[in-house]
């Protein structure tokens, strides 16, 4: 009975003079202006996102409000073992909190908060952040790194300052 | 054109506006909420008799009564109404746009029409949503849900 299996492919020396370069059909993206080429190309990280405002999800909904009023932030992450589980935003106060503040301001946030939130990588580009709020209509957005963890908050606020600063240093 | 240039030059009136809630100064706070909550709008424009605007009452001033845990449900708005507010003119510049938020750290702002009576309201979200639209090969391209590593190796 004859082996099955197959004799060993016999891997040809690559000459260098016979090197073909993979990328050498490969057309780089043509951008209008340095304003959208830096949308498309600069990582979040470059960004300077908002200072982070974290809450425990047992923190009650009337600590997180107080939270968001003294240092004026639009909204607060919630975080559990350095993990992100929720954020709650100005527009989650309006929607589930307001009317019914003294029923459940003892309650903990974990009941109000919007849970898996949409989020995106430091090293992704600041166009995805844009994608992001534009497609799931939310104003901000958690910046995680590689581990999950939270790195920053990103705001329309922040993407506004963003777009005038390119404004000035190209004029 | 460029991201740049239009937002330079493109008028207000090409962003997507926001709809605009007008009240008068005597409406109770939690009618002005429901509105906001039913229009799906963080602001609300308080107009004089003339219909033009006196203030505004905006989700932020509403979480800073929230933490102060005074009763303020049955005020009359205009008592909370003392917000800096803007306006912008229609046919003004994006860019117009974009400074007045910035310098003023505001969500919304009222378009007026050339005699100064509102028409609109724009804020950050029209910006965003302007720029996904506008440069769509930059922005809706990415992709919605990306993973820096594999669940599982491929062909496992």
């Amino acid at each position: 009975m004859t082996s099955p299996i197959p004799p060993r492919r016999q891997r040809r020396a690559t000459d260098p003079g016979e090197f073909e370069d993979p990328l050498k059909n490969y057309d780089a993206p043509e951008y209008a202006d340095d304003l959208e080429a830096s949308l498309a190309e600069h990582a979040l990280s470059d960004l300077r996102s908002t200072p982070v405002t974290t809450v425990a999800p047992d923190a009650t909904v009337g600590q997180a409000i107080k939270t968001m009023a003294d240092l004026d932030v639009g909204s607060v992450l919630v975080v559990e073992n350095e993990r992100l589980i929720g954020i709650l935003s100005q527009r989650d106060v309006l929607r589930r909190v307001a009317r019914k503040y003294e029923e459940v301001k003892d309650k903990p946030i974990r009941e109000f908060m919007t849970r898996k939130p949409v989020k995106v990588y430091d090293t992704e580009p600041a166009a995805k952040a844009l994608h992001m709020m534009a497609v799931h209509r939310v104003r901000h957005i958690p910046i995680v790194d590689v581990d999950d963890k939270v790195v920053g908050v990103l705001g329309p606020r922040r993407v506004t300052e963003y777009l005038q600063q390119h404004f000035k240093t190209e004029r | 054109m460029g991201l740049q240039e239009d937002i330079l030059k493109e008028p207000v009136s090409e962003l997507r506006s926001r709809p605009l809630i007008l009240v008068q100064r005597d409406t109770p706070v939690r009618q002005v909420v429901q509105l906001m909550l039913e229009d799906g709008v963080g602001s609300a424009f308080v107009v004089d008799d003339q219909g033009k605007i006196d203030g505004k009452f905006s989700e932020r001033m509403l979480i800073k009564l929230l933490a102060s845990g005074e009763p303020f449900m049955d005020d009359p708005v205009s008592k909370h109404a003392g917000e800096f507010w803007s306006v912008v003119r229609h046919d003004e510049p994006i860019a117009m746009v974009l400074h007045k938020l910035q310098q003023h750290r505001m969500h919304h702002l009222c378009v007026v029409d050339d005699d100064g009576m509102p028409t609109a309201m724009v804020g950050q979200r029209s910006v965003m949503s302007y720029l996904a639209e506008h440069f769509p090969r930059v922005v809706l391209t990415q992709l919605a849900d990306t993973r820096l590593y594999v669940d599982q190796p491929e062909g496992a």
